[in-house]
């Protein structure tokens, strides 16, 4: 190009060439300024060379773009031109022209304002954004150090607590060992015999696993006789997170298992161990499903015995996993009883059938089973001296080993947080340290709020629904739970309460449910010890009362006392289920959990007439026979 | 005498508009006619002019068009705007109002304006 082209009018030229003119085909062409096509310019004017130079100088200090720089040249020339052709002299000129940095500042400064608005608009959006980047960096910066410098304080060891309980029981009183040397000598049932080893008590008797069942039992009478003996004794002396124990732990993973459990999960410590146990208790309701068939009456009242046993002991450690375990014990121990109340009633006494009442009726004290979360307390504690700093006064942030210890063990986060997290070790260590992490706690509910939304639910929960069914009301420590866990913001936010607070209200509806499956196994075993006696079923419950049962069975749906009708010369007792109606005793055989229990507890199924929904029938028991398994699934 | 130039800042623009106002006009004449007609009390540095008319058209009151001198030479010949009329006339007025408000109270000689209360004679 010219230096002539390149100094003509711009408004003139055509829009193709004005669009060549512009900052980014300068780029794209490699010419970023416009000095050579300036010094061309000026070449041509023929200007003495002192203000040639000026305009030069003036012109390449004003960095505008290469088309205003033209701009600016031109008029220049054209002012000194002027200038020399009024007689005035090149030096006098540059004199009278005054500072050349000043007047290129000046100039700059003027001809960015003739930009047009979008130009502004853009340049101020990215000053704006570029602010913006700045003080988030900062922030982060601050984030990352407040993050890096936080450390965890553990001023309270709740294991070495927990297992000094527990060492307070006498050596000989203790099961664990017992039940330790019975998990050791167990065989893991094949794995075909998955399908009935959580639910042998529903095989029926002509399944086709009934042999391996059979066998099953056989091989493992050593591990069997040693729960037997366990059972009997009064405390269970479990040390737990008990890392040397390498022998248990390999058997229990069925490989070599190198480090204990996470030390910042308390919850989860004693669940392998929880786990063996009841790996036991399916063996001897097993041994009871067989003996029952082969109608050996010793081993049927010695594994009756054992499950009661194993479950009447107080939970340890006072964690409400142990307490699930227990619980899940008696269930099983209720269901064994009213099988054996079914098929083969004679094969116990009636002296036997007094003392298991009387053993059930008391178990865990009577009256309505309930949870008890004073254990959750201790294990939350611990989760926060774990994961948070500690100023002293009860409040704290996250650290970066809580951080992990969240990930390692949490679903609260999100899949991409973990993924980040999780990513291989020099990423993983980056993004946790610098990215992820920092954000995390500056979002992360400090300690103190933490415990305090903990306790408001705990109170909340534990004044709720105390009562039977009937009188429940929905439940707000539950709506709140429940938006803990569907909002991504509160689930990050209060991760360490979403981790740790347990369902409150699920666990007393399970304990309602236990509760009502045991009036319903006293009840039947009432009718059997009234039908020894009397030769034949009573009319109504009430002839029960105060012979064979204290106190009328309560339907906890109802508030009323539960339904007894005959069917084929054989009791049926049954509470009204979700609908509080009374159906006639009909059962659903819907597999569906809630189905088992007649209706679905609350919600709609209060809008059901009589005789539109369901009973739940708790003797005889119904039985939902394990789904076979495809050949494929068991595959290795 | 040369004014102040904080004082410049507020005279040169309007100076520049009343000279554009009898018609168009370049770079180096604006410069030579204000010299000249102010007797050199509002000369203003070249390097001064040229940013001072970028900004004027940046802000819509004049405007700029190149344009063929007699000598076969292109020449920018800047105009005033109708919103530089306006501009002119609004300043106009303002002045003036500075100018009788300073005579009122003798700092420059001129026609006074009525005593203000409180002011003295």
């Amino acid at each position: 190009m010219s230096g002539s082209e390149a100094l003509s009018n711009p408004g003139d030229r055509p829009l193709w060439k004005r669009v060549l003119s512009t900052p980014l085909f300068d780029l794209i062409r490699g010419r970023v300024g416009a000095d050579s096509t300036v010094r061309v310019a000026v070449a041509r004017a023929n200007l003495p060379a002192a203000v040639a130079q000026l305009i030069e100088d003036v012109v390449r200090r004003t960095r505008l773009w290469r088309g205003e720089r033209t701009d600016v040249a031109r008029e220049l020339i054209t002012h000194f031109q002027d200038g020399i052709e009024a007689g005035a002299t090149p030096d006098d000129l540059v004199r009278r022209f005054g500072d050349p940095q000043q007047a290129a500042e000046l100039i700059r400064r003027a001809r960015i304002r003739c930009r047009n608005r979008v130009w502004h608009a853009w340049r101020w959006a990215l000053r704006g954004a570029a602010a913006l980047f700045a003080v988030l960096c900062l922030v982060h910066v601050v984030l990352t150090v407040r993050y890096l410098t936080g450390k965890s304080v553990i001023s309270r060891d709740y294991v070495a607590e927990w297992n000094a309980e527990s060492e307070k029981i006498a050596e000989s009183d203790r099961a664990w060992p017992l039940v330790r040397k019975a998990f050791l000598s167990y065989h893991k049932p094949a794995p075909l015999a998955n399908r009935w080893s959580d639910s042998s008590l529903e095989l029926p008797d002509d399944d086709p696993d009934w042999p391996r069942l059979v066998e099953h039992v056989q091989i493992n009478q050593q591990s069997l006789a040693l729960m037997r003996q366990a059972s009997a004794l009064p405390g269970l002396g479990l040390r737990f997170n008990d890392a040397q124990d390498d022998e248990f732990r390999t058997h229990f993973y069925g490989r070599k298992a190198p480090t204990a459990e996470s030390p910042g999960m308390l919850l989860t410590m004693p669940v392998p161990q929880l786990n063996a146990i009841y790996q036991m208790v399916l063996l001897v309701c097993a041994d009871l499903r067989v003996s029952l068939k082969e109608h050996d009456a010793h081993a049927v009242r010695q594994d009756l015995k054992a499950l009661l046993g194993i479950c009447r002991r107080p939970a340890e450690p006072p964690i409400l996993a142990a307490e699930m375990y227990q619980k899940a014990t008696f269930e099983l121990a209720l269901k064994a009883a009213s099988d054996v109340l079914e098929k083969s009633p004679h094969l116990l006494s009636e002296a036997d059938w007094i003392g298991l009442a009387h053993e059930i009726a008391t178990y865990h004290g009577g009256g309505t089973l309930r949870f008890h979360s004073h254990g959750e307390q201790d294990s939350f504690e611990d989760f926060l001296q774990r994961t948070f700093t500690d100023d002293g006064h009860g409040d704290g942030r996250l650290t970066p080993e809580g951080a992990e210890i969240m990930v390692d063990t949490s679903e609260a986060f999100s899949s991409q947080v973990v993924a980040i997290m999780r990513s291989p070790p020099w990423l993983f260590q980056a993004a946790s340290k610098y990215a992820v992490g920092p954000a995390v706690m500056a979002f992360t509910a400090g300690r103190r709020e933490q415990r305090e939304l903990a306790a408001r639910l705990r109170e909340r929960s534990e004044s709720e629904n105390t009562g039977p069914f009937y009188t429940w009301k929905v439940s707000a420590s539950e709506s709140e739970l429940m938006s803990l866990h569907s909002n991504y913001d509160l689930r990050l936010r209060y991760a360490p309460v979403v981790l740790y607070f347990p369902a409150m209200q699920y666990l007393a509806s399970y304990g309602e449910q236990i509760t009502q499956l045991r009036d319903g196994v006293l009840t039947a075993i009432a009718l059997e010890l009234y039908h020894r006696s009397e030769g034949k079923w009573p009319d109504t419950l009430d002839a029960l009362v105060p012979r064979y049962l204290p106190n009328l069975p309560l339907d906890r749906f109802t508030g009323k006392t539960l339904s007894y009708k005959l069917r084929n010369d054989k009791p049926l007792i049954y509470a009204c289920g979700g609908d509080a109606q009374d159906d006639g005793g009909r059962a659903s055989m819907e597999k569906r959990a809630d189905r088992r229990y007649g209706d679905t507890i609350g919600g709609s199924a209060k809008s059901l007439k009589p005789g539109e929904g369901y009973d739940w029938v708790l003797f005889p028991r119904l039985r939902f026979p394990p789904e076979p398994i495809e050949p494929e699934a068991v595959q290795p | 005498m040369r004014v102040e130039r904080e004082l410049m800042r507020g005279a040169g623009p309007v100076a520049v508009l009343k000279l554009l106002e009898s018609g168009a006009k370049y770079g180096y004449e604006l410069v030579e006619t204000l010299d000249r007609q102010s007797q050199g009390v509002l000369a203003m540095g070249q390097s001064t002019l040229y940013p001072m008319l970028y900004n004027l058209e940046s802000q819509g009151l004049i405007k700029a068009e190149w344009r063929e001198a007699e000598s076969g030479r292109g020449r920018k010949y800047y105009s005033l705007t109708r919103q530089g009329k306006k501009r002119l006339a609004d300043d106009t007025k303002q002045w003036e109002s500075v100018v009788r408000a300073l005579a009122s109270l003798g700092v420059v000689s001129g026609n006074p304006l009525p005593q203000v209360e409180g002011a003295g004679a």
